[in-house]
């Protein structure tokens, strides 16, 4: 391997690198420009001042905080429902034996293969019958359980030694026990992936809320970037500082996630197939 | 204690559990499948009372609406447009990071793997900026090159192409991190084999490693196509399906006919469309993915 030939790779490498992160840096840049400034040209690299109107502007227009509110709500609740429901049948199927039970988990992998898109409108129409639109529990109970997560509960769970649960059983303890002290302890890796999967998903959805939401008070961060896009529901107009610093706003605790946890969030992600 | 009680006892338990996630899945994801397959033999605005219209709306996807169809094709050409590019390049920097002369691959690939951490709807919005005729940064680079400023997301073709620039820039380090992994399990074995027989750099990874890491190129492949019948969020953010519907993809178009123009018949007999191309394309995708062995 020719030293010259290792430079060039290095090289190509770390240009893509910078390409890869250059639109964070420019987001961020924009946002502390000024309107007049952003549309210099030449345009100008760094900010000549710390401009935080921008921010401002995005917090006079929106609610912000009411944003972060719901979208937390809005993925935490579906992460935890995910992982307790999942994660109970997931034991169930790995580890308890009763009829029907190979008929079952076929109907419940099924599900995956009607992705979304099939699902919309249907999904809309009940919850308007129920009274769920533009509500949490309209946003979130759709989502809190996955046959995706119910097949990897189960994936993670089977190589968990009967032994173990034979062994509690004679002790006398109740099946919610043994799942409660034996199975998710054993599990926690998978349920640690599967956590940070789906809550990750849920912060970034885009068109599940869309569909749901409508009212301002309930709209999550995504949906942020609609209102300043124009489009269907949004402004026009809005300038480009105060758009940029929305999409900072929207993207900054992601970032910050992962910048702490990359590898986890990195396994995590890449199980990413067959959830919607 | 009978074993007959004991098994009940444990049955009961079991329903009990699953019970939860199977109501939900049930009602949520099952049920509304079979009704969008039925509202799609009806005429509904989501107000008035659905009218029954037969075949009529399939016979408008396949033959009166033009971007019914349109819509499909647009569709192909994302998956057409983004795999190759991601599948290569991703394959490409995966063995440059795994060479043992490498240093900081992990830095690396969690770097290319950031943008598919974030939402694309914000980081779609990013690039909007950076596309824009005017004032975005990637025509001045052009300009001050000596090329002529493009009209990104103005003009039918090259808005599919941004589309597919923003999309390719998003899931490479994806590909990367999943080729990485496969490259990790391949048995060095198979390769020292190789240098014995005297093969080159190239013909090591042409005709060993490309090879073994098909089951790989074989997941994606299909992953890709699937997601490329769900893209949506960059697509309403950057070009709201135009210019002249040029970046109408089957996803997006299924939406705006419901929630847009109201026709909730017309959006479900497309959606049933998709599923069943999807169910074909997910069936091959579930074979694979069950014959993957456990990640854990």
């Amino acid at each position: 391997m020719g030293r010259t030939y290792r430079l060039v790779i290095y090289l190509a490498i770390t240009i893509v690198a910078f390409i890869i992160l250059f639109p964070f840096f420019w987001m961020v840049a924009t946002s502390l420009k000024s309107t007049e400034e952003v549309f210099a040209w030449p345009p100008t690299v760094f900010p000549s001042s710390l401009n935080l109107y921008s921010y401002l502007d995005v917090s006079h227009v929106w609610n912000i905080p009411r944003y972060y509110l719901n979208t937390t709500i809005f993925a935490s609740g579906v992460t935890v429902a995910t992982l307790f429901f999942c994660s109970l049948a997931g034991y169930a199927f790995a580890h308890l034996r009763f009829p029907y039970k190979n008929l079952l988990f076929i109907l419940i992998l099924s599900s995956l293969m009607f992705p979304f898109q099939v699902r919309m409108i249907s999904t809309y129409l009940l919850l308007k019958k129920f009274g769920w639109i533009n509500t949490y529990q309209g946003l979130i109970v759709p989502w809190c359980a996955t046959a995706f997560g119910i097949f990897l509960m189960r994936q993670v769970m089977t190589p968990i030694p009967r032994a173990l649960f034979d062994a509690a059983r004679i002790d006398g303890c109740s099946e919610f026990t043994i799942y409660w002290r034996i199975a998710l302890p054993s599990a926690s890796s998978g349920l640690a992936a599967l956590g940070i999967l789906t809550f990750t998903m849920m912060w970034n959805e885009f068109l599940w809320p869309l569909v749901v939401v409508s009212e301002e008070n309930m709209k999550t961060l995504p949906l942020l970037i609609a209102s300043m896009s124009g489009g269907e529901h949004g402004q026009w107009g809005v300038p480009w500082p105060t758009r940029m610093a929305g999409a900072t706003i929207v993207v900054l605790p992601v970032i910050v996630a992962f910048i702490s946890l990359q590898k986890s969030m990195m396994k995590a992600l890449t199980l990413q197939s067959g959830i919607k | 204690m009978s074993s007959g009680s004991i098994a009940k006892k444990e049955k009961w338990w079991a329903y009990l559990f699953i019970l939860p996630g199977s109501a939900i899945i049930l009602i949520f994801w099952l049920i509304p499948s079979f009704y969008s397959v039925f509202y799609g033999f009806f005429h509904y605005d989501g107000i008035k009372p659905p009218r029954f219209a037969g075949l009529d709306n399939y016979t408008t996807f396949f033959l009166k609406d033009p971007r019914g169809l349109n819509s499909l094709k647009i569709a192909f050409f994302y998956s057409a447009g983004t795999l190759p590019a991601c599948l290569f390049a991703g394959f490409a920097l995966a063995i440059v990071f795994n060479k043992h002369w490498f240093k900081g691959g992990k830095v690396y690939s969690a770097i290319y793997f950031l943008p598919r951490t974030i939402s694309y709807a914000a980081i779609s919005f990013v690039w909007c900026w950076l596309l824009d005729p005017m004032a975005g940064i990637i025509n001045y680079v052009l300009e001050s090159v000596g090329l002529e400023p493009i009209f990104w997301l103005g003009e039918p073709l090259l808005a599919l192409v941004s589309i597919l620039i923003v999309s390719i820039w998003r899931n490479l380090g994806f590909f990367v991190i999943l080729y990485l992994s496969a490259l990790k399990s391949i048995p060095s074995l198979y390769l020292e084999a190789a240098e014995l027989d005297g093969a080159s750099e190239w013909q090591k990874t042409w005709h060993v490693i490309w090879p073994l890491v098909r089951p790989t190129t074989t997941f994606v492949v299909i992953l890709a196509i699937i997601d490329a019948f769900k893209v949506f969020d960059q697509v309403y953010v950057l070009t709201f399906g135009g210019p002249a519907h040029s970046t109408e993809v089957v996803a997006f178009y299924v939406w705006h006919v419901g929630f847009v123009q109201m026709l909730m018949g017309y959006s479900s007999a497309i959606a049933t469309v998709l599923l069943i191309i999807m169910l074909a394309l997910t069936t091959f995708q579930w074979k694979y993915y069950l014959r993957k062995s456990a990640i854990f």
